[in-house]
Parts: C-alpha cells; structure tokens; sequence
C-alpha cells in the first residue's frame, strides 16, 4: 500500500515537474512589446478587466500570459487572428493552470504578428467590498498587486485602477516601483480621467518574469460634503460680525492682549 | 537679559547698560512676540483677508478636480491658499496661520496625522532652534555686542556703508558654509544689536531695520546662488544636469557665470533698497545713541579686553562653523558626515553643560512661535510635494504656455528664468523646487533640440532666489523672528528684487553667458 503511495507520489512529482516547461513550451511568444491590465471597478464591487497585449514577435501557437484574478468569467478577446484556448472538449478555457500559477491562455493564429494589439476582457465579480474598504473621512482603500507570474518578458507593462462613475483618486498611497525623484525625475504613476471616470496607473519598463507591480490608491465621492462650505461661510460670517469694529479701531485680530486691555 | 547678565562669567558689564540702552537686547527676547499697530489701510486688510482666504480656500475646494490632480493634491492646494493669503495680510498672526494650515491638512484629507505631527521633528526645525541656543550664547556673552560695535565703528559713520559690509560679508560667508539656516543664525544677533543702535526694534521698527534684514534674507539666499555648494539645491540641479543632460558643471563654470551677477544684483539691492522701497530718513542714517560714533568708540573700548565668556563663546562658535566649513572631509576624518543640524547639535550642547558652558536653559531665547510657523510652512509644502500637486501645478503651467518645437531659444530662456524665478513665492523648500523644475526644463531643452545645459543652468542659478516671503526658506524665517519687517514688506521687497534678478539672468543669458558658451551664441 505505501509502496503504491510511494509510486503515485512520484508519478505526480515527475508530471509536475515536466509541466512546467511544457506550460513555457506552449506558449507562441516569450517577449511582449507591452502588457496593461485595466480594472474598471463598478459601484456594486464587480470589476471588468481588460488585458491588452501589444506582440514583439511572431510566433503561433498557445500564449500563456500573467493574469492573476481566480473567479474571473465571461472572457472575450479581441485581435487580428487570435482566439482564446479550449480544454480537450472544445469548450472555453482561457485560464490554465500551470506549475501552480493560474495563466491567461490564448491561441495565437499564423497571421498575428509583432505590433499586434490584442484586447481579453473578462468580469471580476464581488472586486471590490466597499463597505469593507471604507476608511477615514469617506475614503475607499484599494489596492491591486499584478504579478508576472508567467515565463513572458514584458517590454513596458501597466495597470490602471479605474474608480467608479462619481468617484475620483484620492490619493496613491504606494506603488512599485516606487517613485525616486532624485534617480528618475518622472513618477511611474499617473492620475487622470477618462470619459468621465478617473483612474490611477502606474506603469514599469522591462518586467521580467517575477517582476511585479502594485498600485494602492483611496478613491472617494467626488461630491464633496457640505461641511467644509457651511463651517466656511459661517466663519467668515462671524468674523466678519464680531471685528466688524476693527478697521476703526487700532487693535489686530490676532492680539488678545490688546483686547483684553481695550475692554477695560 | 538681566537673568542672562546675572549667569556665568561674561564681558564687563558697563554702568551704561540701562533698559533704554540699545545695546542691551533684555528688552527684545525674540521668544516675545511684539505688538504692532496696524496703519487704517492694514487694518482693512485684516479684516477683509480672513473672509477672503476663506472664499479662495472654498472655491479652489468645491471645483471640479482638474485632469491629472488627485483629489487630496485639490484638497492641499485649497488650503495653502487659504494659508498664503493669511500670512501675507496676517489677519491673524503668521504661526496662528500656520497651527490652521496644518489642522485643516488633516481635516480635509489632505495629508495624513501622522505626517503633519512629525514635521516638527524634522532637521530645519532642530537647526532652527540650535541655532537659536547658539545666538542666545552670543548675546549673553555680549561677544554679539562687541562683534556689532566693531563693524559699527569701522563701517558705521553711514548706513549704506553698513549695509553693504553685511552684504559683502554675506556672500563671502556663502563660499565656506552651504547651511543658509546656520548663517542666517550667525548673524542675526550682531544684526539686532546693529538695528538697536540705528533705532530699530520690534517694538518700533523702522526703514533702516528694514533694509538691514531684508537685505540680509537676500544676501544669504540670493548669495547662496554664487557658488555651486552655496546650497544642497544647487549641487542636486548640476547632478541633474549631468545625469539628465549629459553635461558636466564645475565649481569654477559656475562661479564665473553666476558670481558676477549675484554681486550686481546686491549692489543694485544696496542701492533702491533705501533709495525707493523703504527710503532712509535722515535721522535713520545714523546711530541713535546719545554721543553718536564717538560715544560707540567709548563703549567698546569701555568693554575691555575680550572676555573668558567670550573667548569660550568664539571657540563654541569656532567649532561648529569649523564643522559647518569642512563637511566634506568628515568621512576622510571621522568615517562619517557631521551633518550642520549635528554640528549645531554639538555646540548647543556644549553651550549649556553645567560648568562648562555659557548658557542655562531659561536662558536660551528660542521663538517656538516661529517653529510652529515653520512646521505649517514646511507641512503644506511637504503635502503640495506629496500629494503631487506641486508637480502638477508647474506641468500645467508649462504646458499652458505651449512650447512647441520650431520655437526659438530666447523666448523659452526668458519664459523658463521667469517661472523659476516666480516660482519660489509658492515653495517652502530650495530642494524640492530643485527636484521639480530642473528636470522639465532639461526635458523641455531635449525635446526642443536645445543644448541642456543653455536652459537648466540659467534656471539652476534661480534656486536660490527665495526672497519674497518668510515662508519660502529657513533663513527668511529666523530673519523674521526679529519682528523687524512685516510679510508685506518682504513680499513688496521681495518682489521687486525678483524681478530685478529675473531681468539679470535674462540680460546675462544674452550677454555674459553667451560669451562663456553657456548659451549659444
């Protein structure tokens, strides 16, 4: 019994252990010209993911990608010559394991070649759970580590954390890699908004295999509370009532001691 | 001072040290903030500037946040507004500003708790207050008054005389020691004692102590721009220029562009200072002490020889400005780098040992109220940096101007010295500015197909050019702790020089810097 335990264990070790180069085999390209993954987050926590691959060579065949999201569903993919992999039965199945890692598979035809933009977009449900990533002052922590898992040289990689409609960035509370004005004067990350949604990236040169990136950010409603208006207007009112003898008088706002004496 | 006076073994003090003596600074502690009467126009100011920094602050927050900005780099900006516009019309009072400045960083989620707190802790802020302990030794000593009265009685017989051998000695002193904190330190109680003598003090300020001062804020930082080590900003704009650029500077490439400039620069300052922004009555022209020059010869023969409390005095000073002097042999000499807060570390610490020093602790006149002012000064620079609205505000700005390739090299030389130059009133720190405006100009050089060095190293030579208000370097803010000068006497000064040192570099881009192939011929 334990000599049959034995010889399955091994059995199983030598299948993983011939796996993974079979995985890195499979795969028709080894360098990108660049990968981005955008996540555009929604109100209700669910994500869509776009992955767009630019090629740097031609080579047809099953590309296994870094992708890095486990519940993902509904994968389109977009491209010249391109679709993505099927399992022995013919059916979808554009996550693969391989050696343990969870890669995004794609088959790449004889047509597609280098300078070719390939867009596989997919949901992410439950993302995000807002009421867990709430922090102080009505400020959402969100976060996203991507890493290249798989055996692929990345020219230029990206990720992009799009918040929803009536949301905006905070603030980028970390990034890798890290900004280093004094080595690199230009920030590897960015702000801005698209039709009319806000996003942070960041973005890394030369992402080998193991390389990673991270982008943490707060987003928050981009309605503002009145507090600050009221508590504003109301200051300013008061002020303006309580000195409103101090042009005429020779005494400043700030000086306490000549106020007490000039009550006296 | 009396207390001061009463401590350890100091000079001789004389029977004329009186309580209406000027040169006796009991009366002017800079821990004691002096009440001023505002002019009616002032007062309108005062009133109506609390209201508006409040609109400013309310507009800038509730507006769409632009492209590109974060909304806590909105957050930041609201509020630096809000806090500029105080501390220029200060209608309350500058550190009052700044205790708000930092509240409200924390409360719009702007910057976080933890960062604004710990502000108070950073290395400007010690060498504030070393600096400070170190001025108090040289007061009580009275090696400050002794100091004072021998430039008086060689340069005193007429302020301009005075006022230029401050400047001179300033930018000399800006060859040896790059902390402009500490040299500002330096010279601050030999200036209060001066500005006694002509008349001048917190209390009653007047046109002579506002040149002597702000002519001092110029000459140490302006007189920075001298030299390549004249500042830690400057050697960080030529490893700019060396790694971005690809174009070594010397300390002598240097030197040659920019010292002529900065010495026109001071003369011209020297000049309009008491001629036309803040002109010199006659009465202001001399020493207001009975007896006059005559009298002052009497007073520091009367001082005698050089006392133990003084010769101990110049040894702690010795050594620190020793240490301030050759930081770059510390690593040969120590195997590590005495830093200049460490160095003025070293020398308060000596100054108040029992026994072996000079100084008690009550005796040490350290103006808090300017540390707080400080801190709210450096945290909304530190959050504006952080928040990456002070790159995003310098970005807009240049790309609002439209530089496009095809266009020549003069109107961008004259665009990028102006905006540099202008630039410093919205900086609390040389550093940062340095860290955000070399590399676009650099970059702006490249794209334009223009030699880098020709724009980044005009542009370097502004860094230091941080004049117009007490918040946009640490020697405008110990300066200011004399009370000597309003903010809006510094900006209007300030201001004006700007421009004169603006119109300078853009002269010497045409002229003197073509002839040393700096900029193309």
């Amino acid at each position: 019994m334990t000599m049959t335990l034995h010889r399955a264990m091994f059995a199983l070790f030598l299948l993983l252990a011939l796996s993974a180069p079979a995985a890195a085999l499979a795969s028709g390209v080894d360098t990108l010209a660049f990968l981005g993954q955008r996540v555009s987050i929604s109100a209700t926590g669910d994500a869509v993911v776009a992955e767009t691959i630019v090629l740097a060579e031609n080579g047809p065949g099953e590309a296994l990608l870094p992708f890095g999201f486990e519940h993902a569903d509904s994968f389109t993919v977009k491209g010249r010559d391109v679709a993505l992999a099927t399992d022995a039965a013919g059916a979808p199945a554009a996550l693969q394991m391989a050696a343990r890692r969870q890669l995004l598979a794609i088959v790449l035809g004889p047509v597609a070649s280098a300078g070719d933009t390939i867009v596989v977009r997919c949901r992410v449900p439950r993302f995000v759970d807002w009421a867990g990533a709430r922090g102080e002052f009505a400020a959402y922590s969100l976060a996203r580590i991507f890493i290249n898992d798989s055996d692929v040289n990345l020219g230029t990689c990206s990720l992009m954390l799009v918040v929803p409609q009536g949301y905006q960035v905070r603030r980028i509370t970390a990034t890798e890699p890290t900004f280093k004005p004094e080595t690199s004067p230009v920030p590897p990350y960015s702000v801005g908004a698209k039709s009319g949604r806000g996003f942070a990236l960041v973005k890394a040169s030369h992402v080998r295999p193991g390389g990673r990136l991270r982008l943490a950010i707060q987003a928050e409603r981009t309605d503002r509370g009145r507090v600050p208006l009221v508590a504003g207007i109301l200051l300013a009112a008061l002020y303006l009532w309580f000195f409103r003898d101090l042009p005429g008088s020779r005494r400043t706002a700030g000086n306490t001691d000549q106020l007490a004496k000039e009550s006296k | 001072m009396r207390s001061i006076m009463a401590g350890t073994a100091v000079g001789p003090a004389t029977s004329e040290d009186k309580p209406d003596d000027p040169l006796d600074l009991s009366s002017h502690r800079l821990s004691q903030i002096a009440e001023k009467i505002p002019t009616p126009s002032e007062r309108w100011m005062k009133y109506l500037g609390l209201p508006l920094g409040i609109l400013v602050f309310l507009a800038l927050y509730y507006m769409p946040t632009p492209m590109g900005l974060t909304g806590a780099g909105q957050a930041v900006i609201a509020c630096f507004s809000l806090a500029l516009i105080w501390w220029i019309i200060e209608p309350i009072p500058t550190h009052l500003t700044s205790l708000t400045l930092m509240a409200m960083l924390v409360f719009c989620n702007g910057w976080g708790e933890e960062d604004v707190l710990k502000v108070l802790g950073y290395s400007v802020i010690w060498l504030n207050i070393l600096a400070f302990i170190l001025a108090s030794m040289l007061v009580k000593t009275n090696l400050a008054k002794r100091m004072a009265l021998m430039l008086i009685v060689r340069w005193g017989n007429s302020s301009g005389a005075l006022l230029l051998a401050f400047f001179a000695l300033n930018v000399v002193l800006a060859a040896f020691i790059p902390a402009t904190a500490a040299r500002a330190a330096m010279m601050l109680p030999i200036l209060l004692v001066v500005a006694r003598i002509y008349g001048a003090s917190a209390e009653k300020p007047n046109n002579f102590g506002r040149n002597l001062f702000l002519q001092n804020v110029q000459a140490v930082d302006f007189g920075s721009s001298a030299y390549m080590t004249g500042s830690n900003a400057n050697i960080i704009a030529v490893a700019f220029i060396l790694s971005m650029g690809g174009q070594r500077v010397y300390y002598t490439d240097w030197m040659f562009a920019n010292l002529p400039v900065v010495i026109l620069a001071m003369f011209i300052s020297w000049y309009i200072g008491p001629k036309l922004i803040f002109k010199l009555r006659p009465e202001h022209r001399k020493p207001v002490v009975a007896g006059g020059l005559e009298k002052l010869q009497e007073r520091l023969r009367g001082m005698g020889p050089v006392s133990g409390g003084e010769k101990k005095a110049m040894a702690i000073f010795a050594l620190v400005i020793g240490l301030w002097v050759t930081d770059r042999m510390h690593m040969m000499w120590f195997g590590f780098e005495i830093t200049a807060v460490m160095a003025a570390f070293l020398g308060a610490l000596i100054a108040l040992a029992p026994r072996l020093g000079l100084l008690k602790w009550s005796e040490a006149d350290i103006p808090w109220h300017l540390m707080l002012f400080s801190a709210g000064a450096y945290a909304g620079g530190l959050a504006l940096n952080d928040t990456g609205a002070a790159r995003w505000l310098v970005g807009s700005l240049f790309e609002r101007l439209n530089i496009h390739p095809g266009i020549g090299f003069w109107p961008v030389y004259c665009i990028v010295i102006v905006m540099n130059m202008f630039s410093h009133v919205f900086f609390t720190s040389k550093t940062m500015r340095t860290l955000i405006f070399i590399p676009f100009v650099i970059t702006i050089a490249q794209t334009l197909g223009f030699k880098p060095l020709a724009l980044a190293l005009p542009a370097a030579f502004t860094i230091d050019w941080v004049i117009t208000l007490p918040i946009n370097a640490k020697p405008n803010v110990i300066q200011f702790s004399t009370g000597q000068y309003s903010v809006l006497d510094s900006l209007k000064y300030g201001l004006v020089m700007t421009t004169v040192g603006t119109l300078l570099l853009i002269l010497a881009g045409f002229t003197w810097f073509r002839m040393l192939g700096i900029t193309p011929g």
